[in-house]
């Protein structure tokens, strides 16, 4: 469980729900006896815990917490929270396989929809060497957890789960924020990590 | 290089990207209507370098093909381009069902 302690004392500690080390460590075993944590860190614990033992197939899997910080800070009732989580995991689920079969499928389509819809682009990545789009990796995993501030986050993932006009909009979302590098992209010459770090920004 | 990467946390401004997303769902949409109407009337050789569903014979030797060849019959001075291949993952886009994981 070393993993998932990891996960959730470095998930959201901007956070003010999340921010604080007013509770000692519980566990005086554990790699964090003196940090301190708190009660809505030990919520998270908890949960993931149990959803560790619920999801009898894959268990917890890094990148989960960020799932279920903006779901728990929003609901702040663990059993809601809990239930919600196992919700949004059914579709999430595929990201987080072993065999990164639900990722790959994910980036090949990605793939397959800016070859159809920007052939141009397409060209230039591939030029480039960036048609895998494992820049797109995070961006997918965590449904742009990192790209959006917090409360964009929130209002993101509302109009994901509306499955309005798809139930894979959110790929639509990354081919859009890759359209809105297009030209920078096609007018210099990117390597892979570069154009990366240039979507981060 | 990759950890640097990942720790640049710059955001994105939501409402431009999510207006521009439903813009490109909405031309997407009319690109595959467009194509299955062309396919329809008359299933013409593939583009060049497109992916082919595995297993699917594609008329005529579609890794010959060229805008020149068939599609060109018939049509006059304008040479028509190849009508595009819409993927399965590609289809998928348009459905609203959840896709889970198979599971293990």
């Amino acid at each position: 469980m070393n993993c998932l302690e990891k996960d959730v004392h470095r998930t959201d500690r901007n956070i003010p729900i999340f921010a604080g080390e007013d509770t000692p460590h519980p566990d005086p075993d554990s790699p964090f006896s003196d940090v301190g944590t708190n009660v809505h860190l030990e919520q998270m614990k908890d949960m993931l815990i149990t959803y560790n033992e619920y999801n009898t197939t894959l268990g917890y899997v890094q990148g989960m917490s960020d799932l279920l910080a903006p779901i728990y800070a929003v609901l702040q009732d663990d059993a809601l929270a809990f239930w919600a989580f196992v919700g949004f995991m059914e579709r999430m689920e595929r990201n987080f396989l072993r065999d990164q079969s639900g990722m790959r499928a994910q980036l090949v389509t990605l793939d397959h929809l800016v070859q159809l819809m920007d052939p141009k682009l397409y060209l230039h990545l591939q030029k480039a060497d960036s048609t895998n789009f494992f820049f797109f990796f995070r961006m997918l995993l965590v449904w742009f957890k990192r790209e959006f501030d917090w409360d964009d986050v929130l209002r993101l993932w509302e109009t994901l789960w509306t499955n309005y006009l798809s139930s894979q909009f959110h790929l639509f979302i990354a081919f859009a924020i890759l359209e809105r590098h297009r030209e920078v992209i096609m007018d210099r010459k990117f390597c892979p990590d570069v154009l990366q770090v240039h979507i981060s920004n | 290089m990759l950890k640097y990467i990942n720790e640049l946390s710059t955001s994105i401004d939501l409402n431009s990207t999510r207006v521009r997303a439903e813009g490109l769902f909405k031309k997407f949409q009319r690109v595959v209507e467009e194509a299955d109407r062309k396919n329809a009337k008359s299933p013409g050789p593939v583009s060049p370098g497109l992916r082919h569903r595995r297993g699917e014979s594609s008329s005529g030797d579609s890794s010959q093909a060229t805008a020149t060849g068939s599609a060109a019959k018939g049509k006059g001075k304008a040479i028509e381009p190849a009508t595009p291949h819409i993927s399965d993952e590609l289809r998928k886009l348009l459905s609203k069902e959840i896709i889970r994981s198979q599971g293990n």
